[in-house]
């Protein structure tokens, strides 16, 4: 029985990029570099780490376009790309030191729920979003880097399970078994924010 | 609400992280300009290398096909080149036949004898070696 094709609203810019034009490429990176940022920087906390690593990753797609089938999307191939590479790279970072971690992010200021947020609170409430957002940072670096996959893939860019067992190259039971044991790390990570 | 639900949105509150105005700008043209100067870096025999690699990863099933014949190929050529080489192989100069000299100080006249008269012609050498013998 021969398969459904994958519909993949990035074909044409796909083709085309594997033909050489170098524009279409341009357009995928414009289009999933704020997703694929995402999803490095909340698994690295590091801000200089998530920009050089994507930028690792794009270069990589780059150069393996040819080999790339279509039998997933573009987004599912560049995402499990962007996750193996942040994976090794944790795995080694953690090999050589603890790192230490960015202090209270700074880009929160930009989204406009919490500037409306940070507005209307009071000096004493900014702080308690700060400390907030720091104590986020530390119980997310505190899981395994597989549990941080499946959470910031989960609970933060709100990818279904089936996706994400896709790009992680495991079963959907197991997508579920890790956010559970996560969610159970992170309860008592955060219990004074509960 | 349950725990596992303040959990998920207090966790939820990190997708408004974003990195600062202009970021994602100057991301994609330092990416344009990373892939020119690893262009003009990469040596012609890496891009050789790197295009063989791709191609032999394309093959698909075959690829194993090929391997397996360039493995084969490569146990024939050394088991080949093994058997042709000549084994214990010595120099011909090393083989010519030494020169055997006797040494001057060991070298004796042989006694003469006149068999028809009994009578030994000695020398002084031969008269002691006559002597060792008798």
């Amino acid at each position: 029985m021969a398969k459904e094709p994958i519909n993949d609203p990035d074909r044409e810019l796909v083709r085309r990029a594997q033909a050489g034009d170098t524009e279409a490429f341009d357009s995928l990176v414009i289009k999933f570099s704020p997703r694929l940022y995402g999803m490095v920087y909340h698994m690295t906390s590091n801000r200089d780490d998530a920009h050089d690593l994507l930028q690792d990753v794009f270069a990589k797609a780059y150069r393996s376009l040819k080999r790339f089938r279509g039998k997933s999307t573009f987004y599912t191939w560049i995402y499990s790309i962007a996750t193996n590479m942040t994976l090794n790279h944790l795995k080694k970072r953690n090999r050589r030191a603890a790192q230490s971690l960015d202090d209270v992010d700074s880009g929160i200021q930009n989204d406009d729920a919490m500037i409306d947020l940070r507005h209307i609170a009071n000096p004493r409430q900014q702080s308690r979003i700060h400390e907030l957002q720091k104590k986020l940072n530390e119980s997310l670096q505190a899981l395994s880097e597989e549990h941080r996959a499946v959470v910031t893939m989960f609970d933060i860019q709100g990818m279904p399970h089936a996706q994400i067992s896709k790009i992680l190259n495991v079963s959907e039971g197991t997508v579920r078994s890790r956010l559970y044991y996560a969610h159970q790390q992170l309860q008592s990570h955060l219990s004074d924010y509960l | 609400m349950s725990p596992e639900d303040k959990v998920q949105k207090l966790i939820a509150l990190k997708r408004y992280e974003n990195p600062p105005p202009g970021f994602f700008d100057d991301f994609l043209e330092e990416f344009q300009q990373r892939q020119r100067e690893e262009l003009l870096r990469k040596s012609s025999l890496s891009l050789f290398g790197e295009r063989v690699g791709i191609w032999f990863k394309e093959l698909g099933m075959s690829k194993w096909l090929v391997g397996g014949g360039l493995a084969y190929g490569a146990l024939t050529l050394a088991f080949l080149g093994w058997q042709n080489k000549p084994v214990n192989e010595v120099p011909s100069s090393k083989i010519a036949p030494a020169a055997y000299q006797v040494p001057r100080h060991s070298a004796r006249p042989i006694p003469a004898v006149d068999f028809e008269n009994g009578k030994r012609y000695q020398t002084s050498d031969s008269r002691r070696e006559l002597r060792r013998e008798f």
